[in-house]
């Protein structure tokens, strides 16, 4: 433990810090949570295919160069993860939508060891580093302290991201089949819409996702194998704190997490990740469709 | 019910026939040696160097004609940086491949439970990469030995060289586990020996392999201390280094670490100047204080092989298998018991300078720590060297042969 | 069970006694390498067929075993190692250790179910990997805990062979027992109908946490073994990714028959071997196979077991003997 002065800047500095971390773990726990809204799949690979985003990310950035290949990033990394996410929809979920979980679950799995070992296959088993874009290189003042520009630059995109996901799942014709979906998948068929397609347009909604957050987390840290497992954790807990299914869930949950994690760390740094299960493990006794989700039919 | 029965014990034989017929073959009358080392993960860089360090001392005994007129082949295995890993692997290669000796690995933790197999089954493992004391005093061995300088040495030696600074109050980050809190044990010791009015205000421990350091960052900005000590390595501290660049950490905190060459070359731009940097081996230091022939073709063949500097890794892990490969010449046999004889009290003809030798107690080389402060220079545009170098041997700082005794005598009570 | 002469033979014992005679007598024909292996696959078979015990016969599908297995671990490398006390007691310990939190967390866990049932499996043994892997002062964090020591007349890699072999047995023995027994029915009675069987009078929460925790009994024992056999502990046998194997080997070996699990454990080995001889992507490979038999088969591994295994009940009825 340390000896902390808790000024009004410190809390600032803290909770941005927080917010930054929620930003990515709700990019990457909102694509999961939407897929399991509507498939009903948990897709255990899901952080695999952030963990490619974060890769291909690096691959641009290092073979282009440059101040405006962060932003060929940004466009070509989800664009990749979409496509694999559109593959491995057609090839391996389409025949495991009726099956039980554990199913799902396994196969998901078996994707997860698939995609960690083609990573490493095509790009290496070491770490890659990648510099913050010039465009946003340097601190601005919080308070009175300094905070990374890009941090905030993450955080901006993570509101957007979560307005277009606002417009989308309550203004649009596809996002009330999205809700629908996920309050009465019986009924959706009922009405005769085209169930696979919506699916397949989810899923890989949600692999979009998955690869932004990869990249956007690229210049944040190290990129390297076992990051997809690492995230798969955190987005679950989030995904299941704010109700598996709910796009508001994964909001509020991303952000208690954050916020909780970059507080505990400070306070009492090894206890800091025991209280994101224990919240994981008293939402699942208590309610365990969590803070929005609905009980599952 | 039968038939089911049949199947299964079918697929039983069919499985057993087929694992035993799957054992490789190799070349006849090869000497074997395994590096078992991390080549995934965020310890990756640095096992891959040691690999290729090795590689090139392999092809060179073998270019003069292999040891004791046989080939050396060296078997690779990635440890994933997990105990359990190394472990299995280390079993693997000694009950299956027969190996003579092993090299490696890069984590100290899986060093741990390598040495327990190692001793157990009476191979010989030398450490040039992971070097918690534990492993060599307390939990020492027959077979264990270190050409790398220990937690010891290296934290003692940077508490030396603090205590020159005028920082009083210490933050301490490290990665959380043996290496992190052994090594910073032994800063923290020496520091306050040579200083008396020094407080440690706080510790962070973030796990190894954390890719995230924003709240370990913020944690030690609250704490406003006046220096922060880091035994963070390799890729983490490359993405520490970047993160808390964004908060002016640099500006406000000076700042000690494991700035070495593969650190500094995967940093590139993103380096630092003014930070302090310590290590066991940089090339850029050697080639000032113990210039060599010797060195500067290690130097060639390694960037012909993989494009960059060799780092300190790939530096101990030459000389690692050179030891060995002299005391096994020096014994005339690649049997264990000999070669151990032979190894301890050898003077290896090290890359890094003269003077380097294994002592009986604890197996351990006279191997120091380097210091100096991470600044850009001409000759090298591509990353970030140091300057102000120091060389601060091992035999200055390590502990007399009666302490290994007394420490040793603790561990068994 | 043994009956007359003529049903005794066509029941499974004189295969088993057969098959442990091969087990007993093996080490003697092989080099050392492939004893250390079987005493790994014995284990690891322990460990399935204690989990088989809740996800076959009672149908639940935890993802959280191996925090008991890894508990069980740690107790057997603190007491032995921090606490000095003899092989045996920390033999002792590890399933009472572990059977204590598989009553905790199964009773949490028996208010939920399905799905929920499998988050909170998993959430529980996730909070446990935590705790055990930033306990640095207790655990040793993610160092683990090593140099456990083993006693002298075991330390031979045979000698440890057959003591695994021997309590694996005994403990084989006892978890068949149990599912032969009026208690083993009930609970496939639960797994078959849950609503039918309450209506029979089975309890069945209490029925399944007892399971629970017998499982994770098992699954202590089996860490307390494997303890004994790598002479250390470490949080990795706690995380997730660790209690995804029993499932496999469930799944791969057969979850509907008794010693299904542990043939799966085999052929896990065995996959393993084979293919890290060949080359490094082992986790491809077990992945390639993995989906390819979730995915090949039609209606999914448990459509298909479920049919077989209900057509092997059948085939047994009519032979009468037990499964």
């Amino acid at each position: 433990m340390s000896v902390i002065t808790w000024d009004p800047g410190t809390i600032l500095l803290l909770f941005m810090s927080g917010l930054t971390r929620a930003s990515i773990l709700f990019i990457v726990a909102a694509g999961l949570t939407l897929v399991f809204g509507v498939l009903r799949v948990i897709n255990m690979a899901h952080g695999s295919l952030y963990m490619v985003g974060a890769f291909i990310a690096a691959s641009v950035i290092q073979q282009v160069g440059g101040a405006a290949s962060f932003w060929l990033a940004l466009v070509a990394a989800p664009l990749g993860v979409s496509v694999i996410g559109a593959i491995i929809e057609f090839g391996v979920l389409r025949r495991i939508y009726q099956a039980e979980h554990v199913v799902q679950l396994l196969a998901t799995y078996a994707l997860i060891l698939i995609f960690d070992d083609l990573v490493k296959m095509i790009w290496g088993a070491e770490y890659k580093s990648v510099s913050v874009p010039a465009a946003f290189v340097g601190s601005i003042s919080i308070g009175d302290r300094p905070f990374p520009i890009y941090n905030l630059f993450v955080i901006l995109w993570a509101l957007l991201l979560a307005a277009c996901l606002w417009l989308l799942i309550y203004r649009t014709g596809l996002g009330r089949l999205i809700r629908a979906a996920v309050e009465d998948p019986e009924m959706l068929e009922a009405l005769g819409v085209n169930i696979p397609r919506v699916f397949s347009v989810v899923f890989i909604i949600g692999a979009f996702l998955a690869g932004l957050g990869g990249v956007l987390v690229a210049p944040l840290g190290s990129i390297g194998l076992g990051m997809d497992v690492t995230i798969l954790i955190e987005a679950f807990v989030v995904a299941v704190i704010g109700g598996l299914g709910s796009f508001p869930g994964a909001l509020l949950g991303a952000g208690i997490i954050g916020i909780m994690f970059s507080f505990g760390i400070t306070v009492a740094p090894r206890m800091a990740t025991a209280f994101v299960f224990l919240a994981m493990v008293l939402v699942l006794i208590v309610r365990p469709w969590g803070l929005f989700g609905e009980p599952e039919r | 019910m039968t038939a089911k029965r049949w199947g299964v014990g079918g697929i039983l034989a069919l499985a057993v026939v087929v694992v035993l017929a799957a054992t490789p073959t190799h070349a006849q009358n090869a000497i074997k040696v395994a590096m078992i080392n991390t080549t995934t993960g965020g310890a990756a860089l640095y096992g891959l160097a040691g690999i290729e360090g090795a590689k090139i001392a392999v092809a060179e005994l073998n270019a003069a004609g292999g040891l004791l007129g046989r080939k050396v082949e060296m078997i690779v295995r990635d440890d994933a940086a997990k105990p359990d890993v190394g472990a299995r692997e280390i079993r693997d290669v000694i009950l299956r491949e027969e190996v003579a000796a092993v090299f490696g690995p890069v984590s100290s933790g899986v060093l741990l439970a390598m040495s327990e197999v190692a001793r157990e089954n009476k191979t010989i493992l030398i450490a040039h990469t992971s070097n918690t004391e534990r492993a060599f005093v307390e939990r020492g061995h027959r077979y264990i030995f270190s050409v790398v300088p220990h937690t010891f040495i290296e934290g003692s030696a940077m508490g030396q060289y603090m205590a020159q600074k005028p920082y009083k109050k210490y933050m301490i980050i490290g990665p959380d586990y043996e290496f992190g809190h052994i090594q910073a044990d032994a800063f923290e010791r020496r520091l306050k020996e040579n200083k008396k009015d020094v407080e440690i205000v706080g510790r962070v421990w973030p796990k190894l392999g954390e890719t995230d350091f924003t709240s370990y960052i913020t944690a030690i900005i609250a704490a406003k201390p006046d220096a922060v000590y880091g035994n963070v390595f390799g890729s983490d501290l490359i993405a520490f280094t970047k993160q808390a660049k964004g908060y002016d950490f640099f500006k406000n905190f000076p700042f000690a670490a494991l700035y070495d060459v593969d650190t500094l070359q995967g940093l590139g731009k993103d380096a630092v100047e003014g930070v302090i940097g310590y290590e066991r081996g940089p090339f850029h230091v050697i080639r000032k204080l113990a210039p060599s022939q010797r060195f500067e073709d290690f130097i060639t063949k390694y960037r012909a092989a993989t494009n960059k500097y060799p780092s300190t890794w790939a530096i101990n892990a030459y000389d690692g298998v050179m030891a060995w490969s002299k005391a096994v010449k020096k014994a005339n046999t690649i049997d264990t018991e000999k070669v151990v004889d032979a190894m301890e009290g050898l003077e290896m003809d090290s890359l890094r300078g003269p003077g380097r030798y294994i002592r009986k107690v604890d197996h351990q080389a006279n191997v120091g720590s380097y210091i100096g402060v991470v600044a850009w220079e001409k000759s090298f545009p591509d990353f970030a060297i140091w300057k102000d170098a120091i060389y601060i041997p091992g035999d200055k700082v390590w502990r007399s042969e009666a302490e290994v005794q007394e420490v040793r005598a603790k561990a068994k009570k | 069970m043994k009956g007359k002469s003529g049903t005794f033979w066509r029941t499974g014992w004189p295969w088993t006694g057969l098959v442990v005679l091969g087990l007993v007598l093996y080490p003697q024909f092989v080099s050392r390498y492939y004893i250390v292996l079987s005493t790994e696959v014995v284990i690891l078979g322990l460990l399935a067929t204690s989990y088989n015990l809740i996800f076959g016969y009672a149908g639940m599908v935890s993802f959280g075993h191996a925090a008991f297995f890894g508990l069980g671990a740690y107790a057997m490398a603190i007491l032995t190692k921090s606490y000095g006390s003899p092989m045996l007691v920390g033999l002792l310990a590890a399933p009472a250790v572990a059977a204590v939190f598989a009553f905790v967390i199964g009773w949490f866990c028996m208010r939920t179910i399905r799905l929920y049932f499998s988050l909170l499996s998993l959430a529980f043994a996730q909070l446990l990997w935590v705790i055990v892997f930033q306990w640095y002062g207790f655990t040793g964090g993610s160092d683990g805990i090593q140099g456990v020591p083993r006693p002298e007349m075991l330390n031979s890699h045979a000698s440890y062979y057959y003591f695994t072999l021997g309590t694996t047995l005994v403990c084989m023995i006892l978890m068949w027992f149990i599912v032969s027994s009026p208690f083993g029915w009930s609970l496939r009675a639960i797994r078959e109908n849950t609503h039918r069987s309450q209506f029979l009078g089975i309890n069945d929460r209490f029925y399944k946490l007892i399971a629970f925790t017998i499982a994770g009994a098992f699954a202590g024992v089996a860490g307390g073994l494997y303890c004994q056999f790598q002479k250390w502990a470490d949080p990795e046998l706690l995380f997730w990714t660790t209690s995804a194997n029993p499932v496999l080997m469930s799944i791969l070996g057969g979850m509907f028959s008794f010693v299904g699990p542990a043939v799966g454990a085999m052929m896990f080995v065995m996959l393993r071997e084979i293919i890290k001889v060949r080359t490094d992507y082992w986790p491809l490979v077990l992945g390639i196979v993995l989906l390819t038999l979730v995915l090949a088969v039609p209606g999914g591994i448990v459509g298909f077991v479920v049919d077989k295994g209900r057509t092997l009940l059948a085939a047994r009825k009519g032979e009468g003997s037990v499964p």
